[in-house]
């Protein structure tokens, strides 16, 4: 049976799998940082790259756990997107292993891990669409079939994980401000009323949703009043998602669609998680589980078959890619 | 013991297979910011050309910084990767030691950048001041012998052939008890912190 080891190093997770090719998972370690970003509210590329050398060896070895690299058919790794130092530390492990054990490489697609990780839960159906959500990211990916992406729509400013960051950081909340919102938002009532986003087509716009949270909080600074934090979260959050909401409905209008489905770290959020149950109809629906919605190297080992099946592979020299877009 | 030298941490690539105390062959290149792509192709260069396969190598050894922080990370990881799978011993050198070549009263001189260079001062295999970071007009130059960016005191750049100097510095190879613990010496710890 063919095995994939992968590698997963692109922002702030440090990770290592095994897949076999019935995409059972046979072993996969993930160490995060975020405690350490948490203290300066937000990643740090140097500090992150830092920290990658420091766990690679670990995590390479607990990835391994008792398997030989003779079972290995093929070493993965994230090639892009993602933070140039983190990406750089990944490569170097990848290409080490391979070189030394004389395997196939393969470079895979951050997003495309996002996406193909889903397969662990289903079987993905095409046309499929795919709302990707993180830190970094706010994509809507329509595929045809398994190797062809085409963004409909992405975000003009901020990504809408980053928005959330922002927000909670002005609301003194911390980093990272998903969750936080996330769960402040459950205690909060319809009470302050922010604009929604205006753009045209599929994409997706949150700096003006941000600023609009800004003014709120010094208008009624000004005017010595309370901010009720559970209140701006709950507005902030419904407004966010419903523009996710709105754009990912907008698509299935126009296209044919057979199957919807979440990625990224923002999947995690319940809000939306419930908003996509309750909305989506007409199409399969795959609400990922939280462990495969944060990075992780599983989703790389998984989202590389697709590339060995496809004998694409990529050589010693490949150069990591910090915007490397999912149509390239 | 055959082992496999790699310097990535500042402008060079440099690789050497040093087997005892003879260098089977050395690579040396000018590649800056390009050692993460070119360190592998150079590597099976360096092995095909030595007729030896790369699971024979019994330990690694790396200049480990000062240096260009992506490019200490990279012979960093690759040392610790591969001393961790193939369970062989890692070394690590101070890249102004290895600069040094182990030669009577060398001074090595690195662009830091901001009017800032690291410097290091060795006799032989001795460090006679500790590697440090220092503003680029407090540095005497005094009678030493001298490695590096000179260009900044409108000198010549000077380097050692850095493959060979894995060799003549081989005493001062410090051998690393635990590979998960080692980290780059970056010298400017604090500067990752200013996002
Ligand atoms: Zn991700």
């Amino acid at each position: 049976m063919r095995r994939i080891l992968a590698i997963e190093s692109s922002c702030d997770e440090t990770a290592c799998s095994i897949v076999n090719e019935k995409l059972e998972i046979e072993s996969s370690v993930v160490t995060s940082q975020i405690d350490v970003h948490s203290r300066f509210g937000g990643v740090i590329p140097e500090v992150a790259s830092r920290m990658h050398v420091e766990q690679i060896s670990v995590m390479v070895k607990a990835g391994l756990k008792d398997h030989d690299l003779k079972d290995i058919d093929a070493i993965a790794y994230t090639i892009g997107p993602g933070l140039i130092g983190s990406l750089h530390v990944g490569a170097a492990a990848a290409k080490s292993l391979a070189f030394f054990y004389d395997k196939p490489l393969i470079g895979v697609h951050h997003l495309k891990g996002h996406i193909f990780v889903n397969e662990l839960i289903e079987p993905l159906t095409y046309p499929l669409l795919a709302l990707v959500v993180s830190g970094g990211h706010t994509e809507l990916v329509y595929m045809r079939d398994e190797d062809s992406f085409e963004i409909l729509g992405t975000t003009l400013d901020d990504a809408v994980g980053e928005a959330y960051d922002k927000v909670a950081r002005l609301m003194g909340l911390g980093y990272p401000g998903g969750p936080k919102i996330d769960n402040l938002a459950k205690e909060g009532k319809k009470h302050y009323e922010l604009p929604s986003p205006k753009v045209a087509g599929y994409n997706f716009s949150f700096s003006g949703l941000k600023n609009a949270c800004l003014q709120l909080k010094d208008r009624l600074n000004r005017r010595d009043e309370n901010l009720i934090g559970a209140d701006l979260a709950y507005a902030f959050q419904e407004v966010a998602l419903g523009h996710l909401l709105d754009k990912t409905l907008k698509v299935m209008q126009d296209y044919p669609v057979n199957h919807v489905l979440i990625a990224g770290g923002v999947a995690c959020n319940s809000r939306l998680r419930e908003l996509m149950g309750e909305k989506i109809k007409g199409a399969k629906l795959t609400l990922p589980p939280l462990k495969y919605c944060t990075d992780n190297a599983t989703m790389i080992a998984v989202a590389a078959f697709k590339e060995l099946n496809h004998q694409r592979f990529v050589s010693l020299d490949a150069a990591s890619k910090p915007s490397f877009g999912i149509d390239e | 013991m055959l082992t496999l030298c790699i310097d990535t941490a500042y402008k060079y690539l440099s690789l050497a297979l040093i087997r005892d105390d003879q260098l089977l062959y050395g690579i040396d290149e000018e590649c800056f910011k390009h050692q993460s792509e070119m360190v592998f192709v150079k590597m099976q260069e360096l092995f095909e050309n030595a007729g030896i396969r790369p699971n024979d190598i019994d330990s690694i050894c790396i200049s480990d910084g000062p240096g260009s922080y992506t490019g200490v990370r990279i012979a960093m990881t690759i040392g610790k990767v591969i001393a961790a799978v193939n369970k062989i011993d890692l070394y690590t050198i101070s890249t102004l030691q290895l600069y040094a070549n182990g030669e009577k009263d060398t001074m090595v001189i690195l662009d830091a950048r901001a009017k800032r260079v690291y410097v290091g001062l060795y006799d032989g295999i001795d460090q006679v001041i500790k590697d440090q970071v220092c503003e680029l007009d407090k540095i005497d130059l005094g009678g030493h012998n001298l490695y590096g960016d000179l260009y900044l005191f409108e000198k010549e750049t000077r380097m050692p052939l850095i493959s060979q100097a894995f060799l003549n510095v081989r005493p001062s190879w410090h051998k690393v008890e635990n590979i998960d613990f080692i980290t780059p010496r970056y010298l400017k710890d604090n500067e990752a912190y200013h996002s």
